[in-house]
Formats: C-alpha cells, structure tokens, sequence
C-alpha cells in the first residue's frame, strides 16, 4: 500500500481540480478531487483523506464551510484548508475558526507556501 | 475598432462561438478592469447567480469565459509561432507534458524558460488589472479564471526544472 499521504480537493471547477492535482502528485501526495460540497463529503466519508483542501463558493455560497463543519465534527483531526477567492478582508469575517477550517490560502495560490505547510501537516500525520 | 468583449458574448450563443470570435482577434481587443466588469455584467445578466442551489455549469461558463480572454492576452507576450502551443497548454494542464515536450525538441529549453517568464510576466499584469474590480461575484469568476492559468504555469515551472523534460 502506498505510504504517499492523501489529499482531497473539494472545488466546483474541474480546472482548478485538476491543476491542483497535478501538481500534488508532481509533488508526491496522492491526490483525489470532488466536485462540489456534497461529492466531497461523499469522498471524505468514503476515502478518509489525511488533508482536504476546500473551495468555499460551489452549490451554496457558504458549502464549503457547511460541509468543512461537518468534517471537523466526524473526524477532528483531518486539516481543512480554505482555498478561497475572497479577498483576506473578507476571509477574516466569514468565520473560519467558527467553520474548522485550519487555514485559508487565497486564489491564485502560492504553491510553494502551500505544498510546505500541508507537507508539515503530513509529516505530524 | 475591435468589438468588446461583452458585445461578444452578447452577440455569440454559447462558449464555443464566444472562443471562436475572441481568438479571432488575435489579442486585439481591450481588457482593462472596466472591460472586464462590462463583460462579467452582461453574463449575469444572462445567468443571475444566486446563493442557494447554484448552477455548476452556469459558475463554470463564467470561468470558461474569463479564462478565453485571458489566455489570448497572455499568449501575445510569446513568439507568434508557439502561440497556438500555449493556448493549449493553459486551457488544460493535461496537455502540459506532451506539449512543452514538442516544444524543447523544437527550440531548447532556454526559450522555454524566457517563454515562462514572459507569460509569467503577463499573467502578473492582467491580475492587477482584476485586483480593481470591485468586490464581488464578477470578480470571483475573474480570480477563479486566473487562478488556473497561475496553476498551469506552476506545473510548467514544475517540469522545466525537473527531469520530467
């Protein structure tokens, strides 16, 4: 079985999902992607990945907080992050400690910044 | 004078015809932040967005849409003879690998490295240009078209310095 850790990306572009999956399995994770909040909770359920990455706007403004909450309530441990468009201002006020999330990259995102900080998360897996 | 953008979405009936209409221009047509806003009125116009209950493909055309002119903007800052290859390469990051590879046996590594910066330079430009639009859903659609290309040219970056090539 492979030991490469797994990450799950929930966004409703299938663009976004596959850019971001090719470069973390470039970068040596073994990633899957879903299509909206409740495919990705589907995949969650079903795959039990070591890291999500989650888009926020998909079939409901806010689905990727609703469905980020409930993650956090089924399996505590797992990081969410936030992979948003809105601006930091904005992220600052829509309550993502009150969602779980435990952080936020924006749009466009700076892989090197994100592949370190997922990769540190994977390590203390 | 080139028609806007929006004239052509509003004039064109669906994503195909609307590609087909930009690319003809040849990069010629004007996209500041307020072309932007003017095309991104005239698409919610047409697909009201809502919060509950959202259309994926409606959300998804608006991206297509963003992403069309972006793409030919930022091709233009390459030799004419390797536009069309870049085209391709960011509107799928799929065709990254077997592409760049056509393109290094064709001119060398060294050109593919100016190729990314100059595209990486464009791509800087249009971003500011979509950093003033105000907040809101026509700037999202915006941010999440760019997004994209930023990833692409990440995985770009990715294979020319790796032994992928």
């Amino acid at each position: 079985m492979s030991d490469k850790k797994r990450v799950l990306i929930i966004d409703d572009d299938p663009a976004i999902c596959e850019s971001v999956k090719a470069i973390l399995d470039a970068s040596g994770f073994d990633s899957a992607y879903a299509l909206s909040g409740k495919e990705g909770l589907e995949a969650f359920r079903k795959t039990n990945p070591d890291i999500v990455l989650c888009d926020m706007m998909m079939e409901d403004i806010d689905a990727g907080g609703q469905v980020t909450k409930i993650m956090k309530t089924e399996r505590p441990g797992t990081p969410v992050f936030l992979l948003s468009t809105i601006g930091d201002a904005t992220a600052s006020t829509v309550g993502l400690a009150e969602f779980g999330f435990s952080g936020v990259f924006q749009k466009p995102v700076n892989f090197d910044l994100l592949l370190a900080v997922i990769g540190r998360y994977a390590k203390a897996k | 004078m080139s028609p806007s953008l929006a004239e052509i979405f509003r004039r064109e009936g669906d994503l195909a015809s609307y590609r087909r209409a930009v690319v003809a221009l040849g990069g010629d047509f004007p996209f500041g932040s307020a072309d932007m806003i003017e095309l991104g009125a005239v698409y919610f116009e047409r697909y009201p967005d809502r919060t509950q209950g959202r259309d994926a493909a409606e959300v998804r055309l608006g991206y297509a849409l963003a992403r069309v002119a972006l793409i030919e903007k930022t091709v233009l800052a390459v030799d004419p003879a390797r536009r069309d290859a870049y085209r391709t390469v960011l509107d799928d990051v799929v065709k990254v690998g077997p592409t760049l590879e056509a393109l290094l046996a064709s001119c060398g590594r060294a050109a593919l490295q100016a190729d990314h910066r100059a595209l990486a330079a464009a791509l800087t430009a249009l971003k500011a240009a979509i950093d003033d639009i105000p907040k809101g859903l026509i700037k999202e659609r915006f941010v999440g078209g760019i997004s994209n290309l930023f990833n692409i040219m990440y995985v770009i970056d990715m294979k020319l310095r790796g032994p992928l090539l």
